[in-house]
């Protein structure tokens, strides 16, 4: 038997700005999540405040977790946390490991796994 | 008349403050502090200060007020512990990576020659190879040239990542093919060797690998050969992922490390026996030539050096010969020790059997007189030393409602194991063991591999409890405790300790069932071991059974779990047992500063 509840699918959303010069940051971000396994989609938003894209990734996200992404800052949002009070932001300019343990962090809290630092190494 | 009756104990000093009227005491208030230095040491005095002003400020009186300071005459006992381990893993050229990264790339064997990825184009068409990446090359460009590599007729069949990068690899070849990442000391992996990896399905371990028959398939391995190879297969149970190296060297022992023997003097035998026999041997042998009179390690070996040290650090503070200082009793303990694999590329560890060692030592006599004249001289206050610590703690237990003479009682503190027992007649017999709190806290942090005694003591003391979303924890027990603010992200999907000042995240990743298994299996080994042990050397017929009534004293009766664990085990000798309450109030605290104020009264 075929179902279809047509039900939006597990995905972690990664939201940016329009027009961005900054897809390095993006790719770097998305391999983080990658690496961990989860599904993850892409949105543009016309919105210069990281806070409020990630916010709105998360509201958009099934999964309650979002990302936004400015020429300036990333940040991790989660949908039960207040809106101005996001889990984690780190500086756009921040090395790969950084960009790519934000990524892993988004994943980790869908997967209950413990986060990564911030400087990509375990916690310990 | 106010009498103050204050315990040096080993970890805590504690004052009784009493009032007597017409000759009876009416107690007023109590007071605990941390012990100052080692115990019987001038530095105490600093902790009888403190913990005397506790008391005071709290009846609301000045040292002025006091006519009179009992202090105990401090049983001369003092612990100390050690540990031996006594098995050592070696891999001699390196041949096994047995870790689990959290996300291991591919699934499944694969078998070939180790090359290094940017080696690649060097090889024959129709090769099995299995590529090695470092740190330099990143996951498009290792990918890129796999992808190249497979279409030029080379069969890849597995890789080695250094970064985390197995699922980005994975997720972008053309054929699928085991990865493990995370191997940190990727350069001691050797190339050019026949090397075998093996990723197992999410939720599934390694089955190929981890079989000692599986490897010998994999490497055509001769019967002599394949038994070599037990150690490495031992090694990888229970990971996710797994790679075994050929090398013609190549071996893996396992070890036993000669500790030395122990040499035990009774009264009247003499016994010798192998550290590295365990425990169980240990404890015969002192059972068998009890009483000791000394204890010593053969000279030149580990367990020499051991049992020299804590009859040094006992000689340097009680101002003693290291030659006066008698070991009197000893408490082995079998445990396991996490230990770094010699010979490993990615920080593998095995677990190796060791000894844990509680000695406790008898000096001649503790300096509790010159601590008394020197209290004296600072307060203006008279200062005695009362009676027998151990007559002083049954006078205290004693007041527990619902206890009575023929009474036993084991006073669990920090450094020993110590049990009295008084008969219908008030005659008092008292012994004291080695093995304690501070033997718990050891057998915790080395059998989690935590060099933090700190973070040991915490995990010994309190309970434990999952964080399960950035909301809400799960108790040790599987309840569910919600909170309003999103908790510590640096707790998130950790086991966590609940300490009065909040959750510490626990490091690694053992899991709550582990350490919690570790916690109660550390104090029982201890405790229970000591209870009984304690029991049977007052009990007047030499039978545990023969005795009734128990009450359980001293800081490690406040645990909470502790007292619970020596109640269960004593319930098999149909013995009564739990913690006291001395006088109604103050749980299995301040019994002895209450004996001490009591003996007032008789004179003594």
């Amino acid at each position: 038997m075929h179902m279809d509840f047509d039900a939006p699918k597990p995905e972690i959303k990664v939201v940016h700005g329009i027009n961005i010069t900054y897809q390095k940051v993006v790719d770097e971000v998305l391999h983080g999540i990658e690496e961990e396994g989860v599904p993850f989609c892409i949105e543009k938003l016309d919105e210069s405040n990281p806070v409020e894209l990630a916010f709105r990734g998360a509201e958009l996200s099934h999964l309650g977790v979002g990302i936004g992404i400015t020429e300036k800052e990333v940040v991790l949002h989660y949908i039960k946390l207040k809106e101005d009070q996001p889990i984690f932001r780190i500086p756009s300019y921040s090395d790969e490991a950084t960009l790519r343990a934000i990524g892993s962090n988004a994943a980790r809290l869908v997967k209950r796994m413990p986060f990564k630092n911030l400087d990509n190494t375990e916690l310990s | 008349m106010i009498i103050a009756g204050i315990d040096i104990g080993n970890a805590s000093t504690e004052t009784a403050l009493a009032r007597y009227v017409d000759g009876k005491p009416e107690f007023l208030c109590s007071g605990i502090v941390d012990t100052t230095g080692m115990k019987g040491t001038r530095q105490n005095i600093h902790g009888v200060f403190a913990s005397l002003k506790q008391a005071l400020e709290k009846a609301g009186l000045t040292v002025e007020n006091v006519d009179l300071i009992r202090i105990n005459e401090a049983a001369p006992v003092i612990g100390d512990v050690a540990m031996e381990t006594i098995t050592e893993t070696i891999i001699t050229e390196s041949t096994m990576i047995g870790h689990n990264p959290s996300t291991p790339g591919g699934l499944g064997i694969g078998v070939g020659v180790t090359v290094d990825i940017r080696e690649v184009n060097n090889c024959d068409k129709g090769e099995s190879i299995i590529v090695v990446i470092p740190r330099e090359v990143d996951f498009e460009d290792s990918s890129r040239i796999i992808n190249h590599a497979v279409n030029n007729g080379i069969f890849i069949n597995g890789a080695i990542v250094q970064r985390d990068d197995g699922v980005l690899i994975n997720n972008r070849l053309v054929k699928k093919i085991p990865i493990v990442d995370e191997v940190s000391l990727i350069e001691k992996v050797p190339r050019n060797m026949r090397a075998a990896i093996e990723v197992a399905a999410p939720g599934s371990v390694v089955e190929q690998l981890s079989n000692p028959y599986g490897i010998a398939t994999v490497f055509d391995l001769t019967s002599d050969e394949t038994k070599q190879v037990v150690p490495v297969s031992r090694a990888l149970i229970g990971n996710r992922s797994a790679v075994v190296i050929k090398t013609p060297a190549g071996d893996v022992k396992e070890r036993k490390i000669p500790a030395g023997q122990i040499i035990i003097q009774g009264t009247n035998k003499k016994a010798q026996v192998n550290v590295d026999d365990g425990a169980e041997k240990i404890m015969d042998a002192i059972r068998s030539v009890a009483p000791v009179e000394d204890i010593k390690g053969e000279a030149g070996t580990n367990a020499g050096g051991m049992l020299e040290k804590v009859r040094q650090v006992m000689s340097n503070l009680t101002d003693q010969l290291p030659s006066a200082i008698k070991i009197q009793d000893l408490l082995a303990v079998d445990t396991f020790v996490p230990q770094t694999v010699k010979g490993g590329v990615a920080e593998e560890f095995s677990m190796e059997n060791a000894v844990g060692i509680a000695a406790m030592v008898k000096a001649d006599k503790l300096q509790m007189n010159m601590i008394a004249h020197e209290l004296e001289a600072e307060l203006g206050v008279k200062v005695e030393v009362g009676g027998v610590e151990a007559d002083m703690a049954i006078r205290g237990a004693l007041t527990t409602p619902g206890s009575n003479t023929p009474l036993a009682i084991i006073d669990m503190g920090a450094g020993s194991t110590d049990a009295a027992i008084i008969n219908r007649a008030g005659e008092i017999k008292s012994i004291h063991l080695a093995g304690a709190g501070n033997m718990v806290t050891l057998l915790i942090a080395s059998e989690l591999g935590y060099d933090n005694m700190a973070l040991a003591e915490d995990i010994k003391k309190y309970p434990l409890a999952k964080v399960e979303s950035l909301f809400h924890i799960r108790h040790e027990d599987g309840t569910v405790q919600f909170f309003d603010k999103p908790l510590d992200p640096r707790t998130f999907a950790r086991v966590v300790i609940l300490t009065p000042n909040g959750m510490i995240p626990m490091p690694g990743n053992y899991s709550l069932e582990r350490i919690r298994a570790v916690r109660r299996e550390a104090k029982t080994k201890v405790f229970v071991v000591n209870a009984i042990r304690s029991l049977e050397r007052v009990s007047p017929t030499g039978n545990v059974r023969d005795i009734e009534f128990v009450t359980l004293v001293g800081g490690s009766a406040l645990d909470f779990e502790i007292p619970q664990l020596v109640t269960d085990a004593l319930s098999k000798y149909s013995i009564v047992s739990g913690r006291a309450n001395i006088r109604g109030v103050e749980g299995p605290r301040n019994a002895v500063a209450t004996g001490l104020v009591l003996a007032y009264k008789e004179g003594e």
